[in-house]
């Protein structure tokens, strides 16, 4: 329902409102609305037309729309029917009881017996008036003889005479071409006679005469000529005059028979002319009565009109008031159900989880507080939906953050329950144990594969830890700390190859009872640098020891050749010969042995200083190159490489030492394998550094294709006395990692994964200050 | 009575102008009009019950313009009621309320609508010499004039539509 609709509504309504006030009216004998009555039936018709119209097009549309199922039509449905109801019953009863009624009434004014005593009472003054006239007509015969025979100057007298005799108003004698003769008793202030017309005249001439009743009410002496008042009510109001009952006469004409002495030259026909009036009395009674017949035979005859005029404004009514009962139901409906259909929807847009505010129906009444109230609630349903999710998101970021942190810590967490099984673990557990346990989540510790040992050494802590605090332990003792060695590979028993963790268990507690977590860190490289710092240690000590006494051991034997040289026989001394040469051999071997065991105990400090790596590079290379097509060395060089800082000594023995091992890797290859080749190449590197700003770095890659390192090797390559060379002291990339750790770099080892051979690569993060 | 009243209803039906024309005589212009007509027994009834009958002859006399609506100079009346008198058993009949004449036949009082007396409608001055004018007459019962429920009732009865149609001619004012 528009606002459009509405008020055309409150429009329509006022306009009906005097259309019908002046139907009312019209019906009503009133001037203003006789001649208009047609137009105003026409236009009363035409706004229910228009009316009906509306209804129709109202009733389609929610006729559509309760077809269609839309929302709230069968509620305004409903209401309008109810509605419309209560508006068109009792105006129907009204109205059918109201046409009956005026059917009825107007029938009963009109009565046959009312008709006939008019009808009755017309005759009797017909009669009356008959009567005086034949009384006038014998009157006028009766002087027309005795008027006969006297001359023009006796007619005068003889007339003034008889006529005081009976009484006339008037009497005239004329000629027939219209010449008065005489006359008496004219009406006074009339100049000239009232004469009778040739026609009258014409009729005088039969022997009975001429004889009539003149005058009457319905002489009306209009003023205007456009009044268009009906003649009845000039009737009335001429009736009401004394004048108009004087209006009434008789008038007789006779002719005068021609004299019978016939002294008189009466070659002209002479007629004598009575006028009487009426008596004031009868005249005014025969008025009326005239009145009151003319009257009723009108309404008589138009009482079909009227009844007409009655229903046909009782109809219009009806139809008005039926048609705008309608609209108003519809106006009154929607008004209703508007709220409801408000809260309705509301209710609807709730339940699809939008709690918006809803615009609320500005009314005081109960309807009004409700969808206030409703309104309230759908703000506190989203304020404390609001609230929740603010909750639920802080603590998704919290999780996420904690989550995030476990994730990227370097240290493996695992997370089990009372029974030790599995419950949560990170990403580096996966790293460092190098299994995959999304499958093991929820089974216990002790079925994972491989991991057997692991299982026991902790279960078996958290006993112990268990037993102790049982004991009465101090209450620090919450958490256990234990190095557990793990198999690299399951089910190798090669303790080369065991991972070092270190684990930290503590109990869980939570909700559902007891948890464990278990915290470790592979700490394998720490315990590779203390074995190297170890093995550093031992070797300046027994360096130390055995060297004493090995320039005594030399020197003995070299006196012992030079003294007995030629005091022996020639097998003899073939035999001293060759003693002392292997003494003095392997003293200096074992010499050797010990100044490198020395050297790699107390390695010079690096002095450092602004290096050209591939000027560096290229000189060594040039010791080790041909330079024909034989040369199994290739170097690839970046031509910008920053310069590094370096000590030049320490970084060739560093290259030389790689390019050593790697051409013994080379030779023992296995037989029908593509040709030997090693690549040394350097480049430049951009890394990012903590504080996020970036950095550069040098590495240097030296890659052969050799068979590879053993895996036991791989892993602790950089130890000292760790060798896979037959004759090899095991220092050399001990040593190299020693230099490079001095520069302050990254040496990283690894066998290449698309073909045989090893690849190290040493990374240089500190470079040269740039000089412009 | 349907199959009775066809016929006179329809010889009644309509009023014909027998002519009409306009004359220019030295009071001014006249119309001279002759028309054609009997009234049904219905209406016959009516007016010898006493109830006053109404006919009016219009005219209108227009001067068209080409460049706006077409000026209407004359548009005029004139009613004649005939009445009877119960008691005197006469017709009258009165030309715009000022002619009175008495009647003893109900034809009589019709002559005079019938062919009533040349009746001035528009003054010497009111017409433009040398301008030809459209007229329009016509001669109808005048049913606005008639007591309301006879108004209603001659809404939907034949009977009392009584009414010529326009009848057009040109006049040249001289």
């Amino acid at each position: 329902m528009t606002r459009v609709l509405r008020y055309l509504l409150v429009v329509g309504g006022a306009i009906i409102s005097i259309l019908l006030f002046l139907l009312a009216s019209g019906s009503e004998n009133s001037q203003a609305f006789e001649q208009n009555y047609p137009w105003l039936l026409a236009l009363n018709a035409l706004v229910a037309a228009a009316l009906l119209g509306l209804v129709v097009l109202l009733l389609t549309r929610l006729y559509k729309r309760y077809r269609r199922g839309r929302f709230g039509s069968k509620l305004m449905a409903r209401l309008v029917l109810l509605f419309a109801v209560i508006g068109i019953l009792p105006g129907t009863i009204i109205y059918l009881v109201s046409v009956q009624f005026v059917s009825r009434s107007i029938e009963s004014w009109f009565d046959i017996r009312v008709e006939s005593a008019l009808e009755s009472g017309l005759n009797l003054s017909h009669s009356a008036l008959d009567a005086s006239l034949s009384d006038l007509q014998a009157k006028a015969h009766n002087i027309a003889l005795e008027l006969s025979d006297l001359s023009d100057a006796a007619q005068i007298t003889q007339l003034s005479r008889l006529r005081d005799q009976s009484q006339m108003q008037e009497a005239t004698v004329v000629t027939a071409s219209g010449r008065i003769l005489a006359n008496v008793g004219g009406r006074l202030g009339a100049l000239v006679p009232d004469l009778p017309t040739t026609a009258m005249l014409r009729q005088a001439r039969v022997p009975r005469g001429f004889s009539a009743i003149e005058g009457g009410a319905d002489f009306y002496d209009n003023k205007g000529a456009s009044d268009p008042r009906p003649a009845t009510q000039m009737a009335m109001q001429a009736t009401s005059g004394l004048d108009m009952a004087t209006n009434l006469r008789l008038r007789v004409v006779v002719a005068i028979p021609p004299p019978t002495n016939g002294l008189l030259l009466q070659n002209e026909a002479r007629f004598l002319q009575l006028l009487q009036p009426v008596p004031t009395q009868l005249a005014a009674n025969a008025e009326a009565l005239r009145a009151a017949y003319s009257e009723y035979q009108e309404r008589s005859l138009g009482r079909s009109g009227l009844r007409k005029i009655y229903i046909v404004t009782l109809t219009l009514t009806l139809l008005l008031a039926i048609f705008g009962a309608i609209a108003s139901a519809f106006l009154i409906a929607s008004s209703l159900a508007k709220p409801l259909l408000l809260l309705a929807e509301s209710t609807r847009a709730i339940a699809e989880g939008n709690l918006s505010p809803r615009p609320i129906v500005a009314t005081s009444d109960e309807l009004g507080t409700l969808t206030q109230s409703f309104n309230t609630m759908t703000r506190q349903l989203y304020e404390a939906r609001t609230a929740v999710e603010k909750n639920r998101t802080e603590l998704e970021n919290a999780k996420a953050y904690l989550e995030s942190v476990l994730a990227n810590m370097s240290a493996g967490v695992m997370v089990f329950d009372g029974q030790f099984t599995l419950v949560t673990c990170n990403e580096s557990v996966e790293r460092i144990l190098q299994h995959d346990f999304d499958q093991y989540i929820g089974k216990p510790l002790t079925a994972i594969d491989g991991l057997a040992p692991f299982a026991h050494a902790i279960i078996k802590a958290f006993s112990e830890q268990n037993a102790q605090s049982a004991a009465g332990a101090k209450a620090d003792h919450l958490h256990w700390q234990q190095q557990i060695e793990i198999p690299h590979t399951p089910g190798s028993a090669d303790s080369e190859s065991n991972i070092t963790l270190l684990a930290r268990g503590s109990h869980l507690p939570v909700a559902s009872g007891n948890g464990y977590v278990v915290v470790f860190d592979d700490i394998s490289d720490v315990i590779s640098a203390q074995r190297s710092i170890a093995w550093g240690e031992v070797a300046r000590r027994l360096a130390h020891e055995i060297k004493n006494p090995l320039t005594p051991i030399q020197l003995s034997a070299e006196r012992l050749q030079m003294k007995l040289d030629g005091k022996l026989d020639a097998h003899d001394t073939a035999m001293l010969h060759k003693g002392t040469q292997t003494i003095v051999n392997q003293v200096a071997a074992m010499k050797r042995m010990v100044n490198d065991f020395r050297d790699y105990a107390k390695t010079p400090a690096a002095v450092l200083s602004p290096l050209d790596l591939n000027a560096l590079i290229k000189e060594i290379l040039n010791l080790y190159m041909g330079g024909d097509d034989n040369d199994i060395i290739r170097a690839t060089l970046t031509p910008t490489l920053s310069r590094v800082m370096g000590d030049a000594t320490q970084l060739r023995q560093v290259i030389h030492n790689l390019l050593q091992n790697a051409q013994d890797a080379v030779t023992e290859r296995a037989p029908g394998a593509p040709p030997p080749r090693i690549n040394i190449a350097t480049e430049e590197i951009h890394y990012r550094n903590a504080d996020g700003a970036v950095n550069n770095a040098v590495r240097l890659s030296v890659i052969d294709n050799g068979p590879g390192f053993a895996p036991k090797i791989l892993t602790r390559a950089f130890e000292p006395y760790v060798t896979s060379k037959p004759r090899g002291t095991g220092l050399g990339l001990a040593m190299v990692k020693k230099i490079i750790d001095e520069h302050g770099g990254r040496i990283d080892i690894q066998n290449r994964t698309e073909e045989s051979g090893a690849k190290i690569a040493i990374l240089l993060l500190k470079l040269a200050p740039i000089d412009f | 009575m349907l199959t009775f009243a066809q016929p006179s209803a329809l010889a009644a039906d309509g009023v014909d102008i027998v002519q009409a024309h306009l004359e220019n005589s030295d009071e001014g212009y006249k119309l001279s009009a002759n028309f054609s007509f009997d009234l049904n027994a219905g209406l016959e009834d009516v007016i010898v019950r006493g109830v006053p009958l109404y006919f009016t002859t219009e005219i209108e006399l227009k001067r068209p313009r080409w460049y706006w609506f077409d000026e209407k100079t004359v548009d005029a009346a004139q009613t004649v009621r005939i009445s009877y008198n119960v008691l005197t058993r006469q017709y009258h009949a009165s030309i715009s309320g000022r002619l009175q004449q008495s009647f003893n036949t109900l034809d009589d009082a019709l002559s005079l609508v019938r062919r009533p007396s040349r009746w001035i409608v528009a003054e010497h001055g009111a017409l433009k010499p040398g301008a030809t004018y459209n007229i329009a007459v016509r001669m109808r019962l005048d049913l606005a004039q008639l007591p309301k429920p006879f108004q209603v009732h001659a809404l939907n009865n034949s009977d009392w539509r009584l009414s010529s149609d326009w009848k057009y001619f040109n006049f040249k004012a001289e």
